[in-house]
Order: C-alpha cells, then structure tokens, then sequence
C-alpha cells in the first residue's frame, strides 16, 4: 500500500528540513545543565528552519512539475499543487510570525522557551502533511502530528487553570473527531479499496450508486475534519480553547488549522466524482453552513471577551466558507468555486493572524483575559493601534474597500453561480448580524471614554501587524491580480483532472 | 480626470489634515480646502455639454476584470446637480463646526472630507460594484461623526444607523452579483457596468414576487428605502439626527438622504421598469403613507431637532411619489426636491444646532418669545421655515409642485392625501415656530434677560447667506437649475421602459 517514490521525498524535504532545524534548539536545551539558553537564538534557528523550509517548497516546485513533463513520475502519497504552493508557504509565514509573538507575548516569554519553538515547528511540519497529502491515511498523519504538537502547546501554558482546562477539552475531543477520521476512513478503504484521494477519485461515482458503505465513510471524514474546523454543531471547543490558549498559540491555531483543516476537506471534496448527484451529502453540507454561521454570529453577539468573540466569529467565518464548500461540491463550475472558495480562506486567514495578534499586545500580564472594557478609550492612548484593531474588525465585517469585502463578493459570487441563492441570502444577513459584535470593540474604542491599558512594547508584533493591516487595506483594491493569480494556480489542477 | 479629481480630492485633503496641528489651524485649513473643492466642483458645469442626455466626462479604467468590474466614473444631468450639492454644502458644514466640534477637532474634518469621496463617489460611479464600494464606505465616516461627536445616546443611535443602513444594502449586493452573472451569460462577457445592466430583459411576471425581475427590484429598492427612508423603514432616522452633531445631521439630511432617492432613479427604477410599473402603487402608498406619518409625528414632538427629522421623512416621502409618478413632472419635481430638501432641511439643521449652542436645550416649551431676543435669528428661521413649507418663491414650492402635478396625473388616490400633506407640513412648522419665537416668555428667554446671548455671528451670518441666497435663486429661477437636468430627466421619462446610458464614442 506505500510505497515511497523519489518524488515523495523531494516533496517531504522541506518537513525534513524543518524537523532538523526543531532540533537544534531543543538539543541545546538539553545539553545545557543549568539556566535558560537564550530566547532569541532559539527563535533564530526557528526563522532559518522556516525560510529553510519555504526554499524548499518553491525549489520542489520546480522539481515537481519537471518530474511530471519529462520524467512521466505516477503520483504518490505526496502532491505538490498550486493549493500546496500558496497555503504552505502561508503557513511557513505565520510559523516565523508565531514565533515572534511568542518571544514577545508575556505569557510564552518564559521557561522552557525552547520546547515551544520546537513545538511550533513540528505543528508547522504536521500542516505541511497535510496540505500536500494525496492519501487519506497521510492526511491522518499529519493531522494527528499537527494536533499533539498543539495540544502540548496549550497545556505548556504557566497559567493553571484555563490553559490546562483547554488543553484537557481539545486533547479529549480532538482524539474522538481523529477516530471518527480514521473510521471514515476504514470504511472508504473497505468500499475502495484504496485510500489514495487520486484513485477514490477514479472509483468514486460509481461507489455513491452502488455502496452505501462508502457513502458512511464519506460522512464520517467529513464529520472528523469539521471538528477541527469548528462546525457546528462540533464548534463548542473553540471559545473555550481560544480563550485558554495562550494569544500567539491561539493566532497560530486560528489561522493554521483552519487553512490545514479547509485545504483538507477542499481535497477531500474535489476526489469525491459524483458527489454532485448525492443530494442527501449536498443538504447536510448546506444546513451545516447556514446553522454555522448563525451559531458563530449569534453567540458572538453577547461575549465581552474579545478571545472568546473572536473565536464565535472564526466559527461564523467557517460557515461563509462552507458555502464555497458546498459550490465546490455541486461541480457546476469547478474552476471558479474553487477560486472563490480559496481567495476568502487565503485572505481570512490574514485577518485571523492580525485580530487575534493584536489581543496579544492588550494582555498586560500573563493570564490576564482581555475584554470590550478594556479598550476603553483605547483611541485617545493609542490612535494607530486602535486604527489597525479597526481596519482588522472592518475587514471580518467585510466592509469595503478592505480585503474582508472583496473575500465576500468573491465568495457570493460563486454561491450566485451555483444558483445557491438560499446560502448567499443566509450568508449576508449573518454578516449584517456579525457587523454588529464587530462594531463593538470600535464603539469600545472611540466612543467610550476611560483609561484604557497601556500597551507594552512589542516591537515585532507591532511590525507584523502593520504588515497585515496595510496588506488588508491594500490587496482589497487590487485584488484583481491576486484573484488571477489563485485561479491560475488552481487551473492546472483541474485540467490534469480532465485529462485523466 | 475632472471627476476623479473631484471625488478623490477630499480623501487627499482628509490626509493633509492628519499632518495638521492645532484646533484653528485645522479649521481654518478645511474651510479653505472645502472651498477649494466646492470650486473645483463647479468645473463640471464648465465641461458639461446641456445639451446631450448621455454620459459625460467619462472615465472607464479596467479594475477587478475578470468580472468586468471597471472604475468607471460618469456624470449626466441627474447626478450634475447633486454632486455640486454635496460640494456646496462641505463648506458650510465646516463653518458650523467651528463651535459644535470642539473635541477631538482634526478627526472630525478626517471623517467629514472622507465621508465627502464616499458620496462624491456614489453619485458619480456608473460600475455597479465602484457604486458599492463607496456606498458602504460612506456609512463608515457617518458612523464615526455621530458615535464620537454624538448626544448622550449616540452609540445606539451610530449602531443602529450602520446596522439598519447595511442589512439594505448585502441585498443589494447579492442583486448586483446576480446581474454581474447575467450580463455574463447574456453577454458572453461579465459587466458590472450599469450601461450594460440597462440592456439587459429581466424576466418579468406580474403579481408574482418569485419572478427574478420582482425579487432585484426588491433586493435593491430595500437598500434605497432604507437610506431615503420610506416610511416604514424610517426608524433608524429620528435617533440619529437627534444623536448627531449638527455638522453631521446636515450631511446627513442634505446629502446621504440623496443617495436613496438617486438610487431609485439611477438604479431600480431604470433596471426593472416592469416591476417597478407594476410596483409603484406600493411605494405611492408608502410615500403618501410617510407624508402624512411623518408630518403628525412631527407636530407632537417637543424636541425641536426631532420635528426637523419626523419633517426629513415627510419630505422625503414626497421625492418617492415624484419617482413613482413615473412620469416627466413628477421626476422633474422629484429631483429638484432633492436639492430643495438638501438646502432647506441642511439650513433647518444648522439653525437648530446654533440655538442649542447658545441654551443647550432643544426643548419647543422651553422657549417662547425668542423673536425679541435674537431678532436676526428669527428672521432667518423664518425664511428657511417658508423655504421648508413649499412657500412660492422659496425653492420647497418648486418641486412639491411638480411633484404633485405629477401625483394627479397618475392617480388622484395618492395625489389628494399628498396635497392634504403640504397642509399638514405648514401646520407642524408654524406651530413650531409659534411656539419658539412669538408668546409668551418661555424659561429659556426668561434667562436671556439675565445673561443676554448674542444673535447670530458673523460666521453664523456667513455660513447662512449662501444658503439664503440659493433658497430664493432656487424658487424665483427654477430654470436656471432644471435646464441642465433637462436633456437627461426627458431622456429618462421617454425611455422609460428601455432606459440606456450612452456614451459619445472617442469621448474621454
């Protein structure tokens, strides 16, 4: 059943590269007897592992599609697409910004620092897995090397009891959503006979007409990877767990699992011929957007703690994007369901990393839970901070002209397209309901008068979230190339579909 | 590039502000830059050719074209008047700010010139998704003026204007995506030019609310209603003005209201003229319905600036019956209620907000017998009072004529309540002013008598007698303003039911 090609390993160097460099500092740390190794050397061999790691993916890149035209190679366990391409190195981007807020956050500047670079890293190796895994079995790998790292980074926290708490909550029900995973996947093993994405694909019209097995196991990975992408009604963890986490794991978490898990349940969507003529698989998908998002939205709305809104709305944001889902499963337009679908989770995915980045800037000392009170008056203190909290919050209520509203367009674009005119209708409204919870921390802000936090000096995250409020801003109104570019990396993928 | 320069001007401006230090600096520099844009404004009518109907001054830039999104600016006779109108009364509302605004005075002007590109924008974007963009980014600026410069419940006032105003507006939004996607399979090739929109046969079914032409112009004409607002969305509108800083209720009153109203007559109306026939019994109704609704509340009202806006409403509901007239008067009437409302209701606003500088009480029982103590005031009121009750020679007379000229010609059901409206209208404003200026003494005046207020300043005066002056221009010499509509208010009322935008070929 595996069998490992050249190829695959010119695909998995740069998770080697990456694991080796986790091991320099942790290696240090336990070749030291006494004191702490210095924080910032640690956060060194960590950028250098993942700008490593990035040389890698773009030299494979390369490699790849020259083994492909001249070479004739079969396809492995491993695929490097245009999806690999954009959300690896997405994930390489947000490892080096973890890592910096980690340095800088007062909660994870602390002891054994070097156990949560290498930590960080080995999550990032996990996501990489599954970003180019083209095998149901791999993909369990990678998510499950992707989780642990995560759960451990949680509970790592010095804060007793909510980190612990959350740790304990996500271990728990993160390991029963990996069994109900690896169920799905006996049963599409046991119905295809395979568990190479590549070759359910070439099998799986006929099996949705004739095994009703398959068709379980179809719904039980779906049902696995929604947990980790916090559908409702599996969505309950997230706020406890954002909140618990300490901020820079929480950003890390937010933003990188929520591209892993998507990218996954993209693939696993995209290998499913024939879905299209199922419509029991198409209603469940649909009820579970429309119950998504009003469920992020509607809880969002009575949270004073920003963590805990945050993570209603990344819930709600989970649902928009499972419009593009089930688009993307109705097949009509292939090519620009899935641009659409990738565009919103490729530009949330930036809002993500700055909206919970920032929070990490109001905490004043470790444990401390930041909520709406505390940004009063924030303004009058700390215009420029208040501005990009600002340019974040318009941006998730996707106001234009910001990067949030074209994400939107885009993405009801394709719902219009697909004549899903019922999932568009529900998707505005919640985003009328979430405008609301995100004009709050504003009104917080601006309007209320109060002595609000001093901020302290973290000159890096500041810098990073310059970096993604001006790419906010900006890549809105020239969203037009990078529309292009996500279709022109997405289109090879289709037609080599068609080809086979 | 003229319009260009004209809608992003201000933006430019708001950012020379932010480098501005020091209240009077910054004043005094955003009345000259308002001015500046004001003039630079009025350089459209010198490049406007009044005798064509199409679209001139035309820029079309390719923006986002894999869905044929241009940045694609236009103007024509019925936006001509209501971009010098927003221009027009920058000025004037920076004036009026010099006493109002006192906190926090460079992000106000930031907002007020952002919130001007917002508008300017609006009106002049020919490209559906452009008009969106700056649609929604006009609530922006508004929702920061009245919840930072705002009364004592301005934040539920700014939140409940953002929310009411946005839940209209993704409607549309689904609308403009949907049509996007027709032009594209009509077509071959996707447009989100309104020009192309225009072309386009929208399956229509009467009586069903299911046909695709019923539920866009729904999807739209919400959006619009909301902003106008048509009675019964209307609620959103009395908290805000009473909420707002007097600065912003002129805006808002004068200018933002218009986006509604030029909604309709840009966009749903034009686009769906089957539904919109077959529909305009409804929106008659409700416009007659928020005449009458909106002139009783006014009259119970004890809050002065809360008569002002119960009065918005009632004369809004006037520009709504002129539309659905559907025919020349009542369009004609319609758009020159527009500018009338813009000035009598802006100046209404501004006298409000001097007189609550000086007694910080917007209170009608409070007052009494003010025309002894500040006499120039009162004169002023009671011209701008004439101006809003539709008094010959005053600019109010001109439209709501027309107006009803055209009510009676489609239906006298909704014309008659309409005419009985005017009356009403008479009798909440005089009644208002009875009260403040003349009998006896109130509290406040009582006062005075103690610690006497100054009548009205120089600034004051200043900022009133452009105004004034147009008040009259606009009743005595109508033509002088409709001529330059002329070409495209006919064009639109004769090709009503296939109404298309041209432009000059080789025009740039």
């Amino acid at each position: 059943m595996f069998k490992i090609s050249d190829l695959d390993l010119a695909i998995s160097s740069p998770f080697l590269i990456l694991f080796l460099f986790s091991l320099i500092p942790i290696t240090q740390r336990v070749f030291r007897k006494s004191g702490e190794q210095s924080m910032n050397l640690s956060v060194g061999y960590g950028i250098l592992g993942f700008l490593s790691a990035m040389g890698a993916v773009l030299a494979n890149k390369g490699i790849y599609s020259y083994a492909f035209k001249r070479a004739g190679l079969q396809e492995g366990s491993l695929i490097h697409d245009g999806i690999y391409n954009v959300a690896a190195m997405l994930v390489l981007i947000l490892g080096i910004a973890t890592l910096l807020f980690l340095r800088e956050n007062i909660a994870t500047a602390t002891e054994r620092f070097a156990e949560k670079v290498f930590l960080v890293m080995n999550a990032a190796v996990g996501m990489l897995i599954v970003l180019s895994a083209n095998d149901l079995i791999v993909m369990f790998i990678g998510i499950e090397t992707m989780s642990l790292a995560i759960y451990i980074l949680i509970a790592l926290s010095r804060e007793e009891f909510l980190a612990k708490e959350a740790a304990f909550k996500y271990f728990i029900l993160g390991s029963f959503a990996t069994a109900i995973f690896l169920l799905g996947v006996a049963y599409v093993f046991g119905a295809a006979k395979t568990t190479m994405l590549s070759q359910i694909m070439e099998v799986s019209s006929e099996l949705f007409k004739t095994n009703g097995l398959f068709f379980i196991g179809v719904i039980l990975v779906i049902l696995g990877l929604c947990f980790k992408i916090s559908v409702f009604p599996f969505h309950a963890w997230t706020p406890d767990v954002y909140q618990g986490a300490p901020t820079p794991i929480t950003t890390f978490m937010a933003a990188g699992v929520k591209l892993v898990g998507f990218v996954a349940l993209l693939r696993f969507i995209l290998c499913l011929t024939g879905i299209e003529k199922v419509p029991q698989l198409l209603n469940l998908l649909q009820w579970l957007a429309v119950f998504t998002m009003l469920a992020g939205n509607v809880a969002a709305i009575v949270q004073d703690n920003l963590k805990r809104m945050l993570a209603y709305s990344s819930v709600a944001h989970t649902g928009y994007l499972l419009i593009g889902i089930v688009a993307i499963a109705m097949g009509r337009f292939p090519i620009d369901s899935t641009t659409g679908f990738l565009f919103y989770l490729y530009s949330y995915f930036f809002m993500t990393i700055g909206s919970f980045a920032i929070i990490g800037i109001f905490e004043s000392h470790e444990g401390k839970s930041v909520t709406i009170e505390d940004l009063k008056g924030l303004a009058t203190r700390h215009p420029y901070t208040s501005l990009i909290f600002s340019v974040f919050l318009l941006s998730l209520a996707g106001i234009p002209p910001l990067l949030g509203f074209f994400g939107k367009f885009y993405l009801l674009s394709v719902a219009v397209q697909s004549d899903l005119y019922w999932l568009a209708f529900w998707g505005v409204i919640s985003s009328v309901i979430g405008a609301y919870y995100y004009l709050r921390p504003i009104v917080y802000m601006y309007m209320v008068d109060g002595n609000s936090i001093v901020l302290p000096k973290q000159y890096m995250t500041k810098l990073i979230l310059w970096l993604s409020a001006f790419s906010i801003a900006l890549l809105g109104l020239t969203s037009a190339p990078l529309y292009r570019g996500v279709e022109r990396s997405i289109k090879k993928i289709f037609s080599e579909q068609s080809l086979n | 590039m003229l319009l260009s320069l004209v809608v992003f001007l201000p933006m430019v401006f708001a950012l020379l502000l932010a480098f501005a230090r020091g209240k009077a600096t910054i004043r005094m520099a955003a009345l000259v830059l308002s001015i500046v844009e004001f003039l630079v404004s009025l350089l459209i009518l010198k490049h406007f050719d009044i005798r064509s109907a199409e679209l001139q001054l035309v820029e079309n830039v390719p923006w986002v074209s894999r869905f044929g999104i241009n940045y694609f600016l236009g103007i024509d006779g019925i936006s001509l008047w209501l971009v010098i109108l927003t221009t027009f009364l920058l000025p004037i509302t920076v004036l009026a700010s010099w006493k109002s605004i006192d906190e926090k005075v460079g992000g106000f002007h930031i907002c007020l010139f952002a919130l001007q590109t917002a508008m300017l924008g609006t009106f002049l974007s020919m490209d559906s998704i452009l008009f969106y963009v700056f649609w929604e980014l006009s609530l922006i600026p508004m929702y920061f003026i009245i919840g930072i410069w705002g009364g004592p419940r301005r934040i539920y006032a700014t939140v409940k204007f953002f929310l009411y105003t946005m839940l209209g507006s993704v409607l549309m939004l689904i609308g403009i995506i949907y049509m996007i996607h027709l032009t594209g399979k009509v077509n071959g090739v996707f447009s989100a030019s309104f020009l192309d929109f225009y072309k386009l046969e929208i399956p229509f079914v009467g009586g069903s609310l299911l046909s695709p032409q019923a539920l866009l112009f729904f999807a739209f004409a919400l959006a619009f209603a909301i902003k106008v607002p048509l009675f019964p969305f209307h609620t959103w509108l009395p908290d805000a003005h009473v909420e707002a800083p007097t600065p912003g209720s002129v805006i808002l009153a004068g200018v933002m209201l218009k986006m509604g109203t030029y909604g309709f007559m840009r966009l749903a109306i034009p686009l769906f003229p089957e539904a919109s026939v077959y529909w305009s019994w409804l929106f008659c109704l409700l416009a007659v319905a928020g005449i009458i609704y909106g002139a009783l509340v006014a009259m119970v009202q004890t809050d002065i600036k809360k008569l002002v806006a119960y009065s918005s409403v009632s004369h809004m509901g006037y520009v709504i019956l002129g539309l659905f007239a559907l025919n020349s008067y009542g369009a004609t009437g319609a758009l020159y209620q527009m500018l009338s409302h813009g000035i009598s209701t802006g100046a209404l606003f501004l006298l409000v907000g001097m007189i609550y500088e000086r007694t910080h009480s917007r209170e009608i029982s409070k007052y009494g017998g003010l025309a002894i103590a500040l006499p120039i005031y009162s004169i002023v009121f009671f011209i701008v009072t004439l101006s809003s009750i539709a008094v010959p020679i005053t600019n109010g007379f001109i439209g709501e004529f027309f107006i009803l000229l055209g009510a009676f010609a489609k239906d006298k059901t909704f014309a008659i309540p309409a005419t009985l409206g005017v009356v009403l209208g008479a009798t909440y404003m005089l009644w208002m002013f009875k009260k403040v200026f003349f009998g006896v003494e109130g509290e406040i005046v009582r006062q005075m008598d103690k610690q006497p207020h100054r009548d009205l300043s120089k600034r004051e005066l200043g900022l009133m007698l452009p105004l004034l002056i147009v008040i009259f221009w606009m009743g005595i010499f109508p033509d002088h303003f409709l001529r330059w509509s002329k070409s495209s208010l006919d064009h639109y009322v004769n090709n009503f039911s296939n109404y298309e935008l041209t432009i000059t070929p080789g025009a740039k």
